[in-house]
């Protein structure tokens, strides 16, 4: 494992996740030799480019996830820093993000009697894993972007219009036909390269040397989704909760600045 | 006794209430655990304890159950009138309390838990009454040789009308521990709750073991499913990744939360607020959270008590600046708040 922490086995009991038995995440239906399959797992991966590319105007480039503010308190103020903040959010907010990703993609492609219900039972729980007033009200706004420029490309499901951010990515996810193992893994991906594009604006890093931080940890982002994707199908209630303390305190700090870039 | 695979001691249930003579737990503990007994052959301890409170036939608050097991010993500490009745006190920082209260202080009756110890305690506070429990010292998780990690596991239930103010000393995770923190608490419709939870890690000068806390608090809503009112999971194990980074601990040692929830808590939801190492968080539900990070014990029980409308606290200038858009509020079928 090449990520920056060491392997170990994931904390939140669940399910071993079906959809991850091959490396391609095929589908059953999917897996073969035959073309066509082939064809529809390439498109899912051309979609999955789609969705995470940082240029979609998901107005993820106003939020910092917590960066601004740990760098005017002093916390974050170099590259190493910036790796262990980017480490440090991708195993708390972004382990409940890749689950509740993935369990709003679940629910909305299973099958289920009430998908609608199951959502808003998904937002609940998202709303009492967010203690901090100012990081509800930014991950709804990002749901609400996130959703505005998913329903332009795919057909997403009705629903709530400021969701959270994790249920709004799993909902286009489902919409654009990816699995929830795609949505896990473009919500860990979210998770750290949103915040280190922000670091780089705010005190001048070198682009280059945080993207090597950023592809360091791809195995912990691979292990923070497979996390979630295993997550998936449990009672909402089970869903994992793993908190990021200094990152509510820094949201609450965030929003009392009187000079802000960023609007969290 | 300390060469069993598990406690038997026996259970004292004491349903008749208030047992002020009764035998000190603090020697049931030193058979156990004193006399210098080396702890080999010792594996793991299983308790359950348990405390319930309602009001008694006669409408006056009363122990329905109070059961105690080797580690965990439950006292009814008061406090007691003139006429041998527990009477009332207010909670810090809170409105007085209308309700008679109880208390109950948990006496830790040996050393530990150690490794592999499963230990239970399960309160239920009916309609009517406002339980207090405290414990008489902080508990210190330590190493052991028992398999997997020691487990505390507290249930809470409270019913209607009734209050629960759980304020235990801290829990020290000292070098070596693994230690896991299980807390549930369902609250009935118009229960009130609130729950301090204080985490040290390791104790002077060592570093810490590893603590694993789940906190789960639920609010019934009508007859249907209870609503999530609060859920976090810490995982404070210094190998875990980015813990001592900026989005976690930084270099903090103490990490404590103050929860204060109910839908008919008296007073208004406070604002937002942050304070060195703090946050005031009001909840989407009802309720609000104190979030603290300190160097040590000291400065963290003073910044989780800093009361919701002290100065202390930094305010947004404009509140509304982030009037949070809540699902709680979005569906008619869930209590209303602010």
């Amino acid at each position: 494992m090449t990520g920056l922490s060491a392997e170990r086995p994931a904390r939140t009991a669940g399910p071993a996740g079906g959809e991850e038995a091959g490396p391609d995440h095929a589908r059953p239906d999917e897996a073969g030799p035959d073309e066509a399959g082939q064809v529809a797992h390439d498109v899912r991966r051309a979609t999955l480019l789609v969705l995470v590319d940082g240029r979609m105007p998901t107005g993820g480039h106003a939020h910092s996830g917590g960066v601004e503010a740990a760098i005017v308190d002093g916390s974050l103020a170099d590259l190493a820093d910036l790796a262990q903040f980017l480490l440090g959010r991708l195993h708390t907010a972004g382990v409940v993000a890749a689950a509740f990703a993935a369990a709003t993609c679940h629910a909305l492609t299973a099958g289920g009697p009430d998908p609608a219900g199951a959502l808003a039972g998904l937002d609940a729980e998202l709303d009492a894993r967010t203690p901090s007033p100012a990081a509800r009200a930014a991950s709804r706004a990002q749901g609400r972007t996130l959703l505005r420029a998913g329903r332009a490309a795919w057909p997403v499901t009705p629903g709530p219009r400021a969701p959270h951010h994790p249920i709004a990515l799993g909902m286009v996810a489902a919409g654009a036909r990816l699995s929830p193992a795609d949505a896990a893994l473009a919500a860990a991906h979210a998770t750290v390269t949103g915040p280190a594009t922000a670091a780089t604006r705010l005190i001048g890093l070198d682009p280059i040397a945080v993207t090597a931080v950023l592809a360091q940890l791809a195995g912990d982002v691979a292990a923070t989704a497979r996390t979630g994707r295993a997550a998936a199908a449990l009672p909402a209630r089970d869903l994992p909760a793993r908190t990021g303390i200094r990152l509510d305190l820094l949201a609450e700090r965030h929003r009392l600045a009187d000079v802000r870039m960023f609007t969290s | 006794m300390m060469t069993g695979a598990t406690s038997t001691e026996p259970t004292s249930t004491n349903p008749l209430g208030p047992d002020p003579l009764g035998p000190d737990p603090l020697n049931t503990g030193t058979i156990r655990a004193g006399a210098g007994s080396p702890r080999t052959g010792r594996t793991a301890v299983r308790a359950h304890a348990a405390v319930r409170v309602d009001l008694g036939p006669s409408g006056v608050p009363r122990v329905a159950e109070l059961r105690s097991e080797v580690p965990l010993v439950l006292r009814l500490t008061g406090p007691v009138d003139d006429d041998g009745r527990p009477g009332a006190g207010a909670s810090q920082g809170l409105p007085a309390p209308v309700l008679p209260a109880l208390w109950v202080h948990l006496v830790g009756a040996a050393a530990g838990p150690l490794a592999g110890d499963e230990l239970r305690l399960d309160i239920s506070v009916g309609t009517g009454v406002r339980l207090v429990v405290r414990s008489a010292a902080a508990t210190v998780a330590l190493p052991g040789r028992g398999p997997g990690p020691s487990r505390l596991t507290v249930t809470a239930v409270v019913d209607d009308g009734a209050e629960l103010d759980l304020g235990p000393e801290q829990t020290v995770v000292a070098a070596g521990a693994d230690h896991q923190l299980v807390t549930d608490v369902r609250l009935a419709a118009t229960a009130r709750l609130r729950l301090r939870e204080e985490i040290l890690l390791g104790r002077f000068g060592e570093p810490p073991g590893s603590f694993h806390g789940i906190l789960r608090v639920d609010v019934a809503a009508g007859a249907g499913d209870p609503v999530p009112l609060l859920r976090q999971e810490l995982l404070l194990g210094e190998s875990e990744p980015g813990l001592r980074g900026p989005a976690q601990l930084g270099l903090a040692r103490a990490v404590g939360s103050l929860l204060v929830a109910g839908p008919e808590w008296a007073g208004p939801t406070p604002t937002a607020g942050v304070a060195a190492g703090a946050g005031l968080l009001p909840l989407a539900g009802p309720g609000y959270l104190v979030s603290a990070l300190a160097d040590d014990a000291v400065a963290l029980r003073r910044r989780l008590t800093l009361p919701p409308g002290d100065t202390g606290w930094q305010r947004a200038r404009r509140p509304d600046d982030h009037t949070p858009v809540s699902s709680w509020n979005a569906a008619g079928d869930r209590p209303a708040h602010r």
